[in-house]
């Protein structure tokens, strides 16, 4: 899985905007949208509030949790504890990185909220890292590590289920061989 | 930015790492007389294999010769998966220089534990720990997108491939968090083409 | 030593792993030769009955296994290829990677894209999905683009022609132009 599919995945998070044009109701596989009222706020998906943003048909309403102050105690308790806090968000980097790339003038302060956010990114970036190499150093047979995103989860494949295999066969070896039945892998 | 179905490296018969892997040389002995193909032997001009003869096969015909009934031929160790050796990569295995020691160490070193020498799990053990320790290191250049030549030409082929996907999804991953994935690229296959059909028209 | 020209074949699909290298019919020529004469030689020796040269019968044996091993390795990692290649280029392969390619497998080209071609229009009822189109998650209907080459006229999907010509730029509708933008016809223009 690469960014753009948790990117994707990610889109389908239902975002608050402020529609300045009227419409009824859109009825999609994955559930209706709207109906649209200029001036009354309706919770869409992030995909559709992008589009019609860059149309100049909304403004979108930031997050409940993305303003700088409770960003700032996000980031404290991940200092503070040393496994992973849960985040406010399950695609906390994601919606952000959209929203603030395409809404910017809609949020406010929000260079500083970039700054915060990617502290916190580094922050679990680097814990992430450190797990990492406790699991290969413990012979570990599983690690549980819980409140990661699916975008910090990504950050380390393909790399370590592949060396993890890599390792599982060096493990097992070849065994000791049968007379005559491994001949065939052997030329 | 492609979707890839990498799927990890597991040798099968049609493996082109596998087959360059057991083409390594050992140092056999040969312990029944071979009629007529003493050319095996570059060193004498015999018709035939002699008893008692030393030279090195690569291992897809070591192997079995050394597995029949009658052993044809007795297999040793390389000496960078005897004893000294194997101190060495237990002491510290991540400033070893792989790439000096064949290509294949890994693999080569999983196939001459099939030969059920008294040292086999010996060099079992050595390959997992040494793979680990290097691991973690190998890890971290990925992560950090270290593009040091010297360092990588430092990896066996097994660990850089490793390193090679590990980079390539780090740097997929830095260019989205600056830039987004909206972009859509050629191929790498036809870049490649194209590079090449440029180059044919250079010359 | 046995099993050096199969080894070649090897280290020349190795040595370039993103190109398809033309087919090396003297190479494989000389191969089969090479199992052809241990095959006799083991068939002599065996008919002789002469214990003696067990041993050697044994070493034949092994080389026949390796040069087997060694052309069928090179026959399926280039037929791999040339599938991904179809997944790559479309259906149309370039006339310059044809050339390298021997009969049959371009005849087995021919063939995975007529099973590809079933498969897709089979897909939803009848109803037909290309699957080779939206590798990446589709961001917006219609993109900008860069005409990188002179290609002439393009149908659309709607029944509109466009002419592309090298240098000038377009808004296009995504879905026909991914298939050109993979080919490096196009280029895709973000801001």
């Amino acid at each position: 899985m690469n960014s753009a599919e948790t990117e994707f995945i990610a889109e389908k998070e239902l975002v608050s905007i402020v529609p300045n044009f009227n419409y009824e109701v859109i009825y999609l596989i994955s559930g209706d949208i709207g109906p649209f009222r200029a001036g009354l706020p309706v919770k869409v998906p992030i995909w559709l509030a992008m589009s019609l943003k860059r149309r100049q048909k909304c403004r979108i309403v930031p997050p409940r949790w993305m303003n700088v102050e409770d960003l700032e105690e996000v980031k404290k308790q991940e200092l503070n504890e040393r496994f992973f806090t849960k985040m406010p968000s399950e695609h906390y980097m994601v919606e952000a990185h959209l929203l603030l790339s395409v809404a910017a003038d809609d949020i406010p302060r929000c260079e500083q909220i970039r700054t915060i956010l990617k502290d916190i990114w580094d922050i679990r970036m680097s814990k992430l890292r450190s797990s990492v190499d406790q699991i290969i150093k413990t012979n570990a047979i599983h690690a549980r590590l819980d409140h990661l995103t699916l975008m910090e989860i990504n950050s380390i494949r393909p790399l370590l289920p592949h060396a993890l295999d890599q390792l599982f066969r060096l493990q097992n070896g070849r065994g000791p061989s049968q007379a005559s039945g491994s001949q065939a892998f052997t030329q | 930015m492609e979707t890839r179905f990498k799927h990890s490296y597991c040798p099968n018969y049609f493996s082109l790492e596998d087959i360059l892997a057991t083409q390594e040389r050992v140092l056999c002995k040969v312990e029944k007389s071979v009629h007529g193909l003493g050319c095996l032997d570059q060193s004498t001009e015999n018709e035939d294999l002699v008893v008692g003869t030393t030279l090195q096969l690569p291992f897809w015909l070591a192997f079995p010769l050394s597995q029949t009934r009658v052993r044809v031929v007795s297999v040793e160790l390389p000496k960078i998966y005897k004893e000294a050796f194997r101190e060495v990569l237990t002491a510290d295995a991540s400033i070893v220089d792989l790439s000096k020691l064949g290509r294949y160490f890994y693999e080569f070193g999983s196939h001459l534990t099939k030969l059920n020498h008294r040292d086999s799990s010996a060099i079992n053990t050595m390959l997992m720990n040494a793979f680990k320790d290097r691991l973690r290191v190998l890890i971290d250049w990925a992560q950090n997108l270290c593009t040091d030549i010297s360092k990588v030409q430092r990896l066996d082929t097994l660990e850089k491939e490793l390193y090679l996907e590990g980079f390539k999804a780090r740097k997929e991953l830095i260019a989205w968090l600056s830039e987004g994935s909206s972009k859509m690229c050629a191929s790498e296959m036809v870049v490649n083409h194209k590079k090449r059909k440029r180059a044919v028209v250079d010359i | 030593m046995f099993g050096q020209k199969g080894l070649e074949l090897i280290k020349e699909l190795n040595r370039t792993p993103d190109v398809l290298p033309p087919f090396n019919d003297d190479v494989i020529r000389q191969v089969l030769e090479e199992m052809n004469a241990l095959f006799e030689q083991n068939r002599m020796d065996l008919d002789k009955e002469k214990d003696a040269n067990y041993a050697g019968v044994h070493v034949r044996h092994a080389s026949l296994e390796r040069n087997r091993r060694c052309l069928l390795a090179y026959l399926y990692n280039r037929i791999n290829k040339i599938r991904q290649m179809r997944w790559e280029f479309g259906s149309i392969i370039p006339p310059e990677i044809k050339y390298n390619m021997c009969e049959p497998e371009v005849q087995w080209f021919n063939n995975y894209n007529k099973i590809l071609a079933t498969y897709m229009r089979g897909i939803g009822n009848k109803h037909g999905l290309n699957l080779t189109l939206d590798r990446q998650p589709p961001k917006e209907l219609y993109i900008e683009v860069r005409c990188l080459e002179d290609y002439g006229e393009y149908e659309m999907d709607n029944g509109d022609v466009v002419t592309l010509r090298k240098g000038n730029m377009y808004l296009l509708p995504r879905g026909p132009c991914e298939q050109l933008i993979r080919q490096g016809i196009l280029q895709h223009i973000t801001d």
